[in-house]
């Protein structure tokens, strides 16, 4: 028998033994640390868009009847998407149709001039009967999609659609006291009232000195974070602002208080991506890919089945006691 | 200003500090002095005299004066006792010389525009946007509050809009069409002579005055506080005195008492319960709270369930579910209750106003936003019966 110091001194040395050994079997294979790379990052992507909808969810106020409607409509896009797939088989023949006279059309530009003849006919030939299939496939996948979307229009209030359209996803929703509307990231201009303060308890000498510069940062920011903006427009941008905060300053502490949201709403830069996006939404309904609304991609994904299954197993939790 | 006083750092800090402290300590007197040769009247014979440039304490009323400077406050139950120089519970009134002194008269903290419906006020106005007032202070302790920030300090300790002026602000408000005036998050009670006064003015120009308040203060401060409000919102904090003893630190009585009075002065009363999980959320408690509403204030007295945040003092407790504000708002409604709001959840069906007697959605809100208004005269427009409260 090992005394239990020895033993100790053994069981050390295993331990010291075997992970140098899991660390040395770690080096051998690269492949294996990409693969784990991989599997963390997309994981954290899901999570993250799991965190998302949740957000939505919990900021919707679902009634339970709500919430089982949307679930069976979740599981029909999820069937939706799965028929696209199994009955792309036409469209994966074209695929690799495609994939020879691409690759030989490759090869023949490569030398130098363009094309001639045979190739290039029979590759053009190729293109236009694959985009033909793939209209046809995103066509049926659009309609069937829209279909569902009607539904979900049905099952939700009117104010709980006007929340999902002005959802932005985040992380962790800001508990904003003064508005109980709470889903995705906050619509209050409380930051940039916060700076207004700031901007206002500055003493008049350092004010002058600094306005200029002050108000250069803020339009870089909007510039940088926002809305890319071309010279003219950074320079309009910032005489405008200029004269908002010149006011903002002159203003009494009363004025000041009575003004400060439509101050801060003229500060604040305008999610003019968000509106063009929007637009663009609007006006291509003949995309190539079959798009969903925002609020389908919000209601009707994969992921929001789980966790839709998961809140009707809990509902029961709550209640008065 | 360095409020830390409290905390001096380092030795040098201390002599420092001690040093100061003595000054104040040994200048006192003399101010005090100099106060009451001035003249300031006794608290009981103090009248409405609006001070709307004030910018240092000003002559409170509701209060006597006691042997040795002491005076006895007479605003709210507690009926302090306070030594010279000692400031009350509430953190707003201060016995100076052996003269009773607010801290809040014309020093508001929080002036926002919000609408009506924060208060919380669904049969007053609804569209309306009002000026939302606050000083700091306030004569009650709840662990769960929402406006600790404020609620808790002394308006000595805040950074008030100062000087605040009485005319300019009622123009201001009329030149942008507010309303009203609502004095709300703190105790508007803790300082009458400021909510009354300006409220009072306010009136002059036509402009609605409404309050918040948890409705803990003596029969007379209130009952003149009214006179100068159209609709007052008063908090049911909770079913019993054990709770209001615990967990908000004061009683129960009074605020019931509060809640008859407002009724019987004819104002418009809606009544608001913000439902803390594990405090205040029991079957038994809510029904209580429901029929004492029904029996006491009447079927058409608005009740609103407000979700809790974690706030101040209870943070390890979870938002209040949405199930339970359902539950509480069927219990409100079994117990006769005709409109019981879900109030901070949204969007929620339970936020719309709803024809008790046709079941038609008459004003439907997206939290405090009015949608759509279908009233016609103050009515249903499909079956025509009245609905009570203040609409155009």
């Amino acid at each position: 028998m090992l005394s239990p110091k020895k033993a100790l001194i053994v069981a050390a040395s295993l331990l010291l033994f075997w992970g140098a050994g899991q660390a040395w079997a770690g080096q051998g294979g690269p492949s294996s640390g990409d693969n784990d790379f991989q599997r963390v990052r997309t994981r954290v992507a899901e999570l993250q868009e799991d965190i998302s909808t949740i957000n939505l969810l919990n900021g919707l106020n679902l009634s339970q009847d709500q919430e089982k409607q949307i679930l069976e409509l979740a599981q029909e896009a999820r069937q939706v998407r799965e028929r696209a797939t199994i009955n792309s088989a036409s469209l994966m023949d074209a695929m690799r149709h495609a994939e020879i006279a691409y690759a030989t059309l490759k090869e023949e530009i490569e030398k130098g001039a363009p094309a001639r003849g045979q190739i290039p006919t029979q590759a053009a030939q190729i293109n236009h009967r694959l985009k033909e299939l793939q209209d046809q496939s995103n066509r049926q996948m659009s309609m069937e999609f829209n279909a569902l979307e009607g539904k979900l229009r049905g099952v939700l209030s009117p104010e709980q659609l006007k929340v999902v359209e002005d959802f932005s996803p985040c992380l962790i929703p800001p508990v904003d006291l003064r508005s109980p509307v709470r889903a995705g990231q906050a619509a209050s201009n409380q930051g940039t009232v916060n700076l207004l303060r700031r901007l206002r308890a500055i003493p008049e000498d350092k004010w002058q000195a600094r306005r200029q510069m002050i108000a250069q940062r803020i339009v870089n920011n909007i510039n940088e974070n926002h809305y890319r903006m071309t010279e003219a427009e950074k320079t309009a941008a910032e005489a405008h602002l200029l004269a908002v905060l010149d006011q903002a300053r002159q203003m009494s502490d009363m004025d000041f208080e009575l003004a400060k949201e439509k101050l801060a709403e003229q500060v604040a830069p305008q999610d003019k991506i968000k509106n063009m996006r929007a637009e663009i939404e609007a006006r291509l309904p003949h995309a190539r890919k079959p798009q969903m609304s925002r609020l389908g991609r919000s209601l009707l994904s994969d992921n929001i089945i789980p966790i839709l299954e998961q809140r009707l197993a809990n509902t029961n939790l709550a209640g008065v006691r | 200003m360095d409020l830390n006083l409290m905390e001096p750092g380092s030795r040098r800090a201390f002599l420092a500090w001690m040093g100061r402290l003595g000054l104040s300590a040994a200048l006192a007197p003399v101010a005090l002095r100099a106060l009451q040769v001035l003249g300031l009247p006794d608290g009981d014979q103090v009248q409405a005299a609006p001070l709307p440039l004030q910018s240092g304490p000003a002559p409170a009323r509701y209060y006597t004066r006691l042997e040795g400077g002491k005076v006895q406050c007479q605003l709210c139950p507690r009926h302090e006792v306070l030594a010279p120089g000692q400031m009350g519970f509430c953190r707003v009134r201060q016995n100076l010389g052996g003269v009773l002194m607010t801290h809040a008269y014309g020093q508001p903290c929080v002036l926002n525009l919000d609408p009506i419906g924060k208060n919380p006020l669904c049969h007053f106005y609804p569209e309306m946007t009002v000026l939302a007032i606050a000083h700091a202070g306030c004569n009650l302790r709840c662990l769960y509050c929402q406006n600790w920030q404020f609620s808790q300090k002394s308006p000595t300790q805040t950074k008030n809009i100062v000087p605040f002026d009485f005319r300019q602000s009622a123009a201001r408000m009329q030149a942008r069409h507010i309303g009203g005036v609502s004095f709300t998050y703190t105790e508007a009670d803790c300082a009458p002579e400021f909510a009354g006064d300006f409220a009072g003015f306010c009136g002059q120009f036509g402009l609605k005055r409404t309050l918040c308040t948890a409705g803990y203060l003596g029969k007379q401060p209130f009952q003149d506080l009214l006179r100068n409000f159209e609709a007052v919102t008063i908090t049911y904090k909770g079913a019993t005195d054990d709770f209001y003893q615990r967990v908000v630190g004061g009683s129960l009585r009074p605020v019931l008492e509060s809640m008859v009075l407002a009724k019987t002065e004819g104002k418009w009363l809606e009544v608001a319960t913000l439902i803390v999980p594990t405090l205040n959320d029991s079957r038994e408690g809510l029904t209580a709270m429901a029929r004492w509403l029904r029996g006491n204030l009447g079927a058409e007295t608005p009740w609103h369930l407000e979700r809790f945040e974690p706030q101040f003092k209870l943070m390890n407790l979870p938002p209040t579910p949405q199930q339970t504000l359902e539950t509480a708002r069927q219990i409100g409604l079994d117990a006769g209750l005709k409109f019981v709001y879900i109030s901070n959840l949204a969007p929620h069906p339970g936020n719309h106003t709803y024809c008790p007697s046709c079941g038609r959605v008459l004003v439907k809100r997206l939290g405090f936003k009015v949608l759509e208004n279908h009233l016609v005269q103050g009515a249903c427009p499909s079956c025509r019966t009245r609905i009570p409260g203040a609409w155009a």
